[in-house]
């Protein structure tokens, strides 16, 4: 909480010196008492007493589970809990960055009664993701504005706009070009495989020796790989990611992390260890690991505004390229670990990626928030290169979600998983 | 600076207070006048600055032609007005005083329903000086009643109060929000410390200064006091809890 007197009442007193000195030098009594009402106003600035921040605030949703798209009338009710009267309270509602307002207006002003409440609503617009409304800033004024009192209150508040996938897993999804026939690539794994007739050349210390021992055959054994099942949802946050398909609607970051939690959502007992990169102004990295503990670890994450900023970084780190991020990534995937990274795809930063990966013999699932607008030749021109991105990476046998974030996140899904 | 995070998509002055502002402001130059010189292009300009600050408020209502005509016309008669008191050719100490009203009046009310938000503080600001600056002139050179005078002048600073009110607000929480109970509030407190300066004014003008006078003395130590402690209370001071 702040208090501020404020200077503005000073230039009545300013008013009322210079015409009383006017009147001095000219010899003009009238001018002598016009000064007066200047003194007057002036006084009545330190006679007033500093408003007590007494505010009780509450906020109500008709809806805090909508659908992407779906309007949300959010009504703020404020109410003086104290004994004296508060003739101006300028309050201003924490509405989430993301969420944009469509009718009426999140800023208000009212002189409150003791015991006095106002009320107004306004419609909000529901986008992907959970969004948390942030603490109501207020400004309280004594009668005569020489005063001023900032405060905030708060009511916690949260409008989860989700689109559920059901009927596919993380792991299906991230693993669907890996196949189903488990090899016994290199036989140079631990696990059994098979055991056959000894051929030469087969090393001496695949015999089973023991059965030679026992009933004089020569026999080899195999053993595979242990295919590593893990996934690691990666999020391509750097600074051109921080388009929008117009003025106050989201940008494709947050629509990736709304994608990421709910691919969190749908990681089933059969999926592997999941972990999360991102590429943002740094990389940042979380191992892969199961449980419900790293779960709530990776949803953390996801939320963490250093990590995933909702206002795009510093222009300055902008154009770092992405060999950096993708040389961090190759290192740390273990063999044959999915990838799925998520991307609107507005430049070539991810299609690199995705080759590289491939390349080490990952699965790689691309899923891309469609961000591109048809407003203009130019905007056109960025739909045509997405589309030709698309083009290339499943050219380049990678799975790719093309998600208009108009429609369900599991009907692309299914989309991409049929085809 | 607003004490709010953001700034409202339509951060115009709010419409109460800018009315009261131009009744008042209107009011302090009529008032501050004598003679049919200097009151008929006033009140020729007034009628003018009327018409354009309605065309203004429709134009904010979506009555885009009907509003933009009226704001041209209004604007037009008040320029007329204004010409026509120059091209009567009155002495100087008569023109300035009026021009002086004349352009303040006409600033305070560009400043008040401005095309821009950004130019409303700068140009209400200079119009109330220019104003207080003519009624202070006609006071002495047109020699008018105390009253007059003393109503003027109390005229002047609460449409500074009423304009700098409806510019806070607009900055603070903008046009479309509902503000009417804190506008009436304050507007309402600013017109009962008005009618006080006024009475007060008026009552020190009665006291005998010809002769010794206790009451005369009392007022002076009593102005002189609130003079301090006014004096004291500059510049502002800031307390953070």
């Amino acid at each position: 909480m702040t208090t501020r007197r404020t200077t503005r009442w000073n230039l009545s007193l300013a008013a009322a010196l210079l015409a009383s000195g006017t009147g001095v030098l000219l010899a003009e009594p009238t001018l002598l008492l016009v000064s007066i009402p200047g003194v007057v106003f002036a006084t009545y600035s330190h006679v007033t007493s500093a408003p007590a921040p007494t505010l009780e605030f509450e906020r109500s949703l008709t809806d805090s589970d909508p659908s992407h798209g779906d309007p949300v009338e959010v009504t703020v009710t404020l109410r003086n809990a104290g004994d004296r009267t508060l003739p101006s309270v300028c309050l201003v509602d924490g509405v989430p960055p993301m969420l944009s307002v469509r009718n009426g207006s999140a800023r208000h002003a009212a002189a409150l009664d003791p015991g006095d409440e106002t009320t107004f609503s306004y419609t909000v617009t529901a986008k992907h993701g959970v969004h948390r409304f942030g603490p109501a800033s207020a400004v309280l004024e004594d009668v005569s504005r020489s005063v001023e009192v900032e405060t905030t209150v708060e009511e916690e508040t949260e409008l989860a706009c989700r689109s559920p996938v059901r009927t596919v897993s993380l792991g299906r999804i991230a693993h669907r070009h890996a196949g189903a026939t488990v090899t016994t690539d290199g036989e140079s794994g631990i696990e059994f495989s098979t055991v056959r007739s000894y051929r030469p050349g087969d090393s001496p210390a695949k015999i089973d020796w023991n059965r030679y021992a026992r009933d004089g055959e020569l026999t080899t054994v195999s053993f595979r790989e242990n295919r590593s099942r893990a996934t690691v949802l990666c999020l391509d946050a750097r600074n051109r990611c921080y388009r929008s398909t117009g003025r106050g609607e989201p940008h494709a970051v947050l629509y990736e992390r709304a994608a990421a939690r709910e691919l969190l959502a749908a990681v089933s007992e059969s999926d592997g260890p999941i972990g999360l990169a991102v590429f943002g102004a740094e990389f940042h990295w979380v191992t892969p690991n199961t449980g419900s503990r790293h779960a709530a670890t990776l949803r953390r994450t996801l939320e963490d505004g250093d990590v995933l900023p909702l206002e795009p970084p510093d222009e300055r780190n902008s154009d770092e390229p992405v060999d950096g991020g993708t040389r961090a990534l190759r290192t740390r995937l273990d063999r044959g670990t999915g990838v799925v990274l998520c991307s609107p795809l507005l430049d070539d930063g991810p299609l690199e990626i995705a080759r590289a990966l491939r390349a080490d013999g990952h699965p790689v699932t691309v899923l891309s928030p469609d961000v591109t607008a048809a407003e203009s030749l130019g905007t056109d021109l960025a739909r045509i290169r997405r589309d030709n991105r698309i083009d290339a990476l499943r050219r380049a046998s990678a799975s790719v979600v093309d998600w208009d974030p108009a429609t369900p996140l599991e009907a692309a899904i299914r989309n991409e998983v049929t085809r | 600076m607003t004490g709010l995070p953001g700034d409202p998509t339509d951060p115009f002055p709010t419409t109460v207070s800018a009315g009261v502002t131009l009744v008042a402001i209107f009011g302090a130059c009529l008032v501050g006048s004598t003679g049919a010189i200097r009151i008929a292009p006033l009140l020729v300009e007034t009628a003018g600055l009327t018409l354009y600050a309605v065309g203004m408020w429709s134009r904010r209502r979506g009555h885009r032609l009907a509003g933009r005509s009226a704001t041209a016309v209004g604007l037009l008669i008040a320029g007329g007005g204004l010409l026509g008191a120059v091209a009567l050719a009155p002495p100087l100490p008569t023109l300035l005083p009026l021009l002086a009203c004349g352009l303040g009046a006409l600033s305070v009310t560009l400043g008040v329903f401005p095309v821009s938000a950004r130019v409303a503080r700068p140009l209400s600001t200079v119009g109330i000086a220019l104003v207080f600056v003519g009624v202070t002139a006609t006071t002495v050179v047109g020699t008018p009643s105390l009253w007059r005078s003393a109503v003027a002048v109390t005229l002047v600073l609460l449409s500074w109060d009423a304009s700098e009110r409806a510019i806070a607000l607009g900055n603070r929480v903008g046009g479309t929000a509902e503000t009417v109970t804190v506008e009436l509030t304050g507007l309402a407190a600013s017109v009962v410390v008005a009618a006080v300066a006024i009475a007060l004014t008026l009552a020190a003008a009665r006291v005998p200064i010809t002769g010794p006078s206790i009451i005369g003395l009392a007022f002076l130590l009593i102005s002189s006091v609130f003079c301090l402690l006014a004096l004291t209370h500059v510049p502002q001071s800031v307390d953070a809890d």
